[in-house]
């Protein structure tokens, strides 16, 4: 894979597969605040 | 009046959500766009997730919340008495993809069958689908042509995903839908990982991520990648579609509305790259070269999930095996996706006032009636995917319109922010939805300017083109008639899902 490929592979999964992550992480944490 | 089931917590309708959005089209669409326009299309569609589906999905979600009845009795109640034909055609319109959806659960059905049976023969030393191809190379041709028209094995299968379906639903929210959900959703996500990791250990598969993720500047400026990036994004997260609903109104009474709806956009939008992830590098492996690569692309979904995966997977020892995982997932997900389009016809039932065993009843026969068309023939399927597919676009817009008419700015406090632990900027919400209702209105109308057809709208002898698979002709009299109807019956639909529950 080229370079430039590799980071915007990076870049995308970052934001997607991190956004999604993040959030589900954040309701974790407000689920585990609620009890 | 409002509906006693609810999710039993905030993973119910977060996995409800999720199981509604990953479907067919995150397997059998999204890799072969992504693998055809490369990281250009990715950040597009990213970019359409934050624009259209998002805001919408917000919409859909907190308009269930509040009012707690299915799409025509949620809808009528905000937009108001006039327009309670606008809950009626969003309704229909789902329901019309929901009929030739159950098609594609069966025929989901048939290719893990299938697999099983060649995987039992690989295993058993008999002559496997690598050897019946060598024999016959247009084996996998010919065996979807068979299943594809007058089938009557196709048709049973259909059958029974449709009875699976409504047998989990009549089950309830908590003990049919929620549990499904918990099984489907988290195996799922196993398998598509399980495929990914065996599609990059192939050589050559890391080619199929170079493609992928790849940016050609030059793709920005061709409108066909943008219109296939917004596309991917309003199908593939359920945004316009009703759904999200009506999951949501079996909600608990205080749920969040903007944190679950960002977890199930960007988790519908992680499962498709996982996806592309999991197929590009195996058809970029397995294929003779790049251009033969390419050209599978370019063929369709039927064509890419039905002929041409089963064919590259014969052609190596393991695939047996990853044949009936592909399948397996493919299955579940267009499952995960069928059950809320059944439960939002069950809703708008029981909002006559019918218990959900007599409303499930009642929505399995009419699904098995108006979908039979669809499993019989391969056009009739075709034609309605492509009539109510761009008519997700309308109910999209009906549902801003909605909101608009209500004063997104008002919505955003008294509907979303209530209750949500995360709040999103109020220029987001009223710029992205008004913004949106031009870019719906282009969206159709290029749709319509492309000719699909050869005879958009009268055929060689000057008649009304109807009967095209792809005719603008047969779209507007489909959507006319519904428009019709649902103006005719308008006062009724409000009485009956509306003031009745007051």
């Amino acid at each position: 894979m080229s370079g430039s490929a590799i980071l915007s592979m990076i870049l995308i999964l970052g934001l997607v597969v991190g956004g999604f992550v993040f959030f589900l992480a954040k309701a974790i944490k407000r689920e585990k605040e609620k009890k | 009046m409002s509906k006693a089931e609810e999710f039993s917590n905030r993973w119910g309708i977060v996995l409800a959500s999720l199981g509604m959005a990953i479907g067919a089209g995150n397997l059998w669409r999204f890799p072969r766009l992504a693998g055809q326009y490369g990281g250009a299309f990715l950040i597009l569609w990213i970019f359409f997730l934050l624009v259209w589906s998002l805001p919408l999905m917000m919409a859909e979600f907190s308009i269930g919340k509040k009012y707690k009845l299915g799409v025509i009795g949620a809808y009528s109640s905000l937009a108001g008495k006039r327009m309670s034909w606008g809950g009626f055609f969003i309704t229909a319109c789902t329901l019309g993809i929901a009929f030739y959806y159950a098609v594609v659960t069966g025929w989901a059905l048939r290719y893990l069958g299938l697999a099983l049976e060649n995987l039992g023969a690989y295993l058993g030393g008999e002559a496997t689908l690598s050897d019946r191809l060598e024999e016959n190379t247009e084996y996998l041709n010919e065996y979807w042509a068979g299943i594809s028209n007058g089938s009557l094995l196709t048709i049973i299968l259909y059958v029974i995903s449709v009875i699976i379906g409504i047998f989990v639903l009549t089950r309830g929210i908590q003990k049919g839908l929620e549990k499904a959900n918990k099984l489907l959703i988290p195996s799922l996500f196993i398998l598509l990982i399980i495929i990914t990791v065996l599609s990059l250990s192939m050589e050559n598969g890391f080619q199929g991520l170079e493609y992928m993720f790849s940016i050609d500047t030059d793709h920005f400026s061709n409108a066909t990648i943008w219109i296939e990036a917004l596309s991917q994004s309003a199908w593939s997260t359920g945004a316009g579609w009703g759904l999200i609903m009506t999951i949501s109104s079996y909600s608990r009474k205080k749920e969040d509305v903007v944190l679950n709806t960002f977890i199930g956009g960007f988790g519908n939008n992680t499962a498709s790259l996982m996806a592309a992830m999991a197929i590009l590098p195996a058809v970029f492996a397995l294929s003779a070269n790049e251009t033969e690569a390419i050209s599978f692309l370019q063929s369709g979904n039927q064509a890419l999930t039905f002929t041409i995966i089963p064919k590259l997977f014969s052609t190596f020892s393991g695939g047996a095996i990853l044949s009936v995982i592909f399948f397996l997932a493919f299955f579940m997900a267009a499952f995960s996706s069928l059950l809320p389009m059944l439960e939002l016809f069950i809703s708008n039932l029981r909002d006559m006032g019918l218990t959900r065993q007599g409303a499930a009843v009642r929505a399995a026969i009419f699904s098995v009636v108006f979908g039979l068309p669809s499993a019989y023939s391969l056009d009739f399927f075709n034609n309605q995917d492509w009539v109510w597919g761009i008519g997700l676009i309308i109910s999209g817009l009906l549902i801003i319109i909605a909101v608009l008419k209500y004063g997104a700015d008002k919505f955003k406090t008294d509907f979303i922010d209530k209750d949500s632990d995360l709040t999103v900027p109020k220029q987001y919400f009223v710029w992205t939805l008004t913004f949106n209702v031009g870019l719906g209105a282009f969206l159709i109308y290029w749709w319509m300017s492309q000719g699909y057809a050869d005879y958009p709208w009268f055929d060689v002898n000057g008649n009304w083109n109807l009967f095209d698979v792809y005719s603008n002709a047969s779209v507007i009299t489909q959507w006319a008639l519904l428009l019709v109807i649902g103006l005719f019956v308008n006062k009724y639909l409000y009485t009956t899902f509306v003031k009745s529950k007051v």
